[in-house]
């Protein structure tokens, strides 16, 4: 299954509590993406499948969380520390 | 006296552990305002951590919690000029409006500045 790192707190500003994808922030990842494919949306301390769907007003690709597979990840304070994601410019 | 009072009610929050790599992650343009790009977070002047949790629903087992003027300083420190603003979204939901897209160094300046603790309002959606 594929896997998408995610910010949750994304899902403060859609009605139906969907989460989204960043994908122009990773290349490639749009092309992996199709609606109705199930992935798994993960950050540092939670992960949880989910079905994609494309906004079509904004370009956005979303994913609506399937709650009952939700896991709680172990927390690694090491993890804070590892700076952000690198760019390849 | 006056001025650290009103300090200890400049609470921002978020759900999750506040990475660099998660700042940068969640920084896009809000989907109802034109030309507004930045994160979300929970931040209304005068209100507590507990309500402002509360209000997110936040699904994580950790939050973030920080301080509006700390944000600001580091971004300042940074080299940066970045502000909160009130955006639509659930309870206090607000954008931490910053340049598009996240630097590097501004996601570690603001990510320093957050602790990190138990979600006292954990969420579970079924």
């Amino acid at each position: 299954m594929l896997r998408i790192y995610v910010d949750f707190n994304t899902m403060m500003t859609d009605p139906e509590e969907r989460v989204y994808i960043n994908a122009p922030l990773h290349d490639g990842l749009a092309a992996k993406l199709r609606p109705g494919r199930t992935v798994l949306l993960w950050s540092e301390d939670l992960e949880v499948q989910a079905v994609i769907e494309y906004d079509e007003d904004h370009g956005d690709w979303l994913a609506r969380p399937d709650w009952s597979t939700s896991q709680d990840l172990p927390y690694d304070p090491d993890s804070i520390h590892a700076g952000a994601r690198k760019r390849v410019s | 006296m006056g001025e650290a009072h009103e300090q200890e009610f400049r609470w921002v929050v978020r759900s999750g552990v506040a990475t660099p790599r998660q700042l940068q992650e969640g920084t896009r343009q809000h989907s109802a305002v034109p030309n507004l790009y930045g994160f979300s977070v929970q931040y209304e002047v005068g209100v507590p951590i507990e309500e402002l949790v509360e209000a997110g629903q936040f699904p994580h087992p950790r939050i973030s919690v920080t301080m509006e003027p700390q944000l600001i300083a580091a971004a300042r420190a940074a080299g940066y000029s970045i502000r909160v603003v009130k955006s639509p979204g659930r309870g206090f939901h607000c954008t931490v409006e910053v340049p598009y897209p996240l630097s590097d160094d501004l996601a570690v300046a603001l990510s320093t500045t957050f602790v990190h603790c138990a979600n006292p309002a954990l969420v579970r959606r079924s």
